[in-house]
This record gives structure tokens, C-alpha cells and sequence, in this order.
């Protein structure tokens, strides 16, 4: 969370320093202007960008509230297979619309997890979205999407999101959770970091990597849930 | 008349260009705004008088390298780093720096951009 509060920091720090130094050029036309209508038509401007800015801010604020919702986290046994199952029928039309071919390889047997179902089903969209997007915008490469789980030696259960796409630089890997560093033209670059959040909030950890040659993957490993812990 | 004394402001945030700019023009400053390091290094005032604004964490080349190629070119500007991640790196750079350089952390108030243009100005004269 520390890194997404510095990320969000410094995103309103650009839009406050805005309205600060066009209020404070209003504020010294304005005891200048003596009615001169040039100056006049400046104060204007500036108290207009005042707006526009502070408009800005607020809408950072919002989409923060929007991604992260005000809801607490509810705990229950989760089956990971199924999240899994119902996030793809949750996209099935952007899948389908996208031409996304989707190889499932989901463990037989898998413990359950002690997860809100909501929050893993959110990072589950968002992986799944990124990578539709990265597929998405080149005609060249096949559109193939796997999903995998599997139990790990470690006790945790790991869900994989591998795509076909055209992947990642070594340095977007490297700040690829970083908050404000979208890749996408429209992107807030929220996305990633709240799904680390969210994962990191379960005990659990998320990474990612190249996909060999083509695309990327993004993993992230969740504790398994013990026998009796839910009524401890 | 006197040319009035150049301010340059670097930052890849247009808003921040912007609001600066209208700020010290309405001082009565000229002011040059670039967006990039290698922009202002490709467009370079020659103006030796002038004072900088500089934003430390830009894409391409960043606020220190871009003071280290202005040495490297024999400008050496009075220079105020404003940074938005913590200032620890920018004053340990300052201190080593021959350059002189102040350190501001986002955001900066109009107050201490003002008195850093006429504080620099008035010395460069």
C-alpha cells in the first residue's frame, strides 16, 4: 500500500503545484489589472485552468475510490478453480470479440483458499483485461490466453495468466506494479499495483514475467487455507 | 530597455510548465518552458544570464544527467531542482554538484519560485 500512497501522492502533487501558482497569478494580476482589460482577460484564464486542475485532482480521487471500493474485505473458503470459471464468463464477450482462443488448465484437487472472493475475482479481471488489451492491438500474433492453476511445493495455490501478446520491455517489467506507470494510452496505471494490494492483503504474492519469446505472464500465489483456521 | 532576465522551466507535466510560466511571466520574467531534457539541450538558449527549473524524475534523460551535460557544455546555470520522490537523492547530488543548485519538493510554492528567480537573477546580473 506504501508504494500506491506515494504513486497517488505525487499524481495530485502535479495538479495542487497547478492550482497554487495559477491562484497566486490571479491573486497578483488582479492587484495590478486596475481594470485593464488585457489583465483582466489573464485573471479569467487563470482562474479558468484553477478549475480545469482542480477538476483533475478529483478525478484521480475518484478513480481511486472506484478501483479500491469502501467495502471490507469478506473472508470465506474460496475455491480457486471456480473464481477462476466465473471470471471467464464474466468476459466472455470482450473474449470473443477480441478473437482470444483460452486454454484452461486448471489442478484437479486444488486446496481451498481463505480469500474475499470479490477482490480475487477483481485481479483475476484485471489480468485477464490486461491481456485481452495486449492481444488486442496487434494483428500480427495469435491471440492465445492460458489460464493455469496448480498447488506448489511451498502450500500455496498459484494462478497463472500467460498471454500471446507482444509482451513487455525489461524495464516495463520492472515497474509493471508501480503505481502511474501504464503502458496503455488511456491507462491510469492503477490497475497492476491495486491488484498487488489486494494479492499482498491475502498473504499472498504476485509477479511477472516474459512468456518465452512472446507475451507475458502474470502469477500470483495465494496460502492455502489450514483445516479449523477460518474459526480460529 | 533591458531584456528582462530568463527563467527556463523543464517538466514533462504540461500543467506544471503552464501554471509556472503564466506565474513568472506575470512578474515580469521571460520565461522558456521545454517538456524534455533533450528538447531544452536541442533548443539551447544561449542566454548565459538565464536560471533553471528543472524536474527531476522525466522520461528519456532526467533532471541530474541533463545538469551533468549542461557542465559537460560549459553552462553552468543557477538551477532549481524541484522533485517529486523524496529529495534525498537531489540534495546528495546538489552537494556533490558543481553546479549550483537548490532543492524544492513538489509542490513547490509560488512563493519559493519567485524568490528563487530573483535571488538567482539578481546574482547572475
Amino acid at each position: 500500500m506504501g508504494e500506491l500512497a506515494a504513486g497517488i501522492a505525487h499524481e495530485l502533487t502535479q495538479p495542487l503545484m497547478a492550482v497554487h501558482m495559477y491562484s497566486e497569478t490571479a491573486a497578483s494580476l488582479r492587484k495590478r489589472s486596475d481594470g485593464a482589460a488585457e489583465l483582466e482577460q489573464k485573471v479569467d484564464e487563470a482562474l479558468e485552468k484553477v478549475a480545469e486542475q482542480s477538476l483533475r485532482a478529483g478525478e484521480i480521487v475518484q478513480r481511486m475510490r472506484a478501483f479500491i471500493g469502501k467495502r471490507q474485505p469478506q473472508l470465506t473458503e474460496c475455491r480457486v478453480n471456480d473464481l477462476v470459471c466465473d471470471v471467464l464468463g464474466l468476459l466472455h464477450s470482450p473474449l470473443t470479440t477480441g478473437d482470444i482462443e483460452v486454454q484452461l488448465k486448471l489442478a484437479d484437487s486444488l486446496p481451498d483458499v481463505r480469500a474475499d472472493s470479490i477482490q480475487i475475482q477483481q485481479v483475476l479481471v484485471n489480468l485477464i483485461q490486461n491481456a485481452i488489451d495486449a492481444m488486442s492491438a496487434d494483428d500480427q500474433r495469435p491471440r492465445n490466453l492460458h489460464l493455469g492453476t496448480r498447488h506448489d511445493e511451498d502450500g500455496y495455490v498459484v494462478v497463472s495468466v500467460a498471454d500471446s501478446g507482444p509482451g513487455l520491455s525489461e524495464d516495463a517489467f520492472q515497474q509493471v506494479f508501480d503505481p502511474f506507470h501504464s503502458t496503455k494510452p488511456a491507462g491510469m496505471g492503477l490497475g497492476l499495483p491495486i491488484c498487488k494490494t489486494l494479492v499482498e492483503a491475502h498473504g499472498g504474492t504476485i509477479v511477472a514475467r516474459a512468456n518465452g519469446d512472446a507475451g507475458a505472464v502474470f502469477e500470483f500465489r495465494l496460502p492455502v487455507l489450514m483445516k479449523g483456521a477460518m474459526n480460529a | 530597455m533591458l531584456e528582462k532576465p530568463l527563467v527556463i522551466v523543464v517538466d514533462d507535466e504540461a500543467p506544471i510548465r503552464d501554471s509556472v510560466d503564466m506565474f513568472l511571466s506575470g512578474l515580469g520574467y521571460r520565461v522558456l518552458t521545454f517538456a524534455s531534457a533533450e528538447a531544452l539541450l536541442e533548443d539551447l538558449p544561449v542566454d548565459q544570464s538565464a536560471c533553471l527549473l528543472l524536474d527531476v524524475r522525466m522520461p528519456g534523460m532526467n533532471g541530474l544527467e541533463v545538469i551533468d551535460e549542461l557542465l559537460r557544455r560549459g553552462i553552468n546555470w543557477p538551477i532549481a531542482l524541484m522533485t517529486g520522490h523524496g529529495e534525498d537523492a537531489a540534495l546528495a547530488f546538489a552537494e556533490s554538484s558543481p553546479a549550483t543548485i537548490e532543492v524544492f519538493a513538489k509542490p513547490v510554492s509560488s512563493e519559493d519560485v519567485a524568490a528563487f528567480a530573483d535571488r538567482r537573477l539578481a546574482t547572475a546580473r
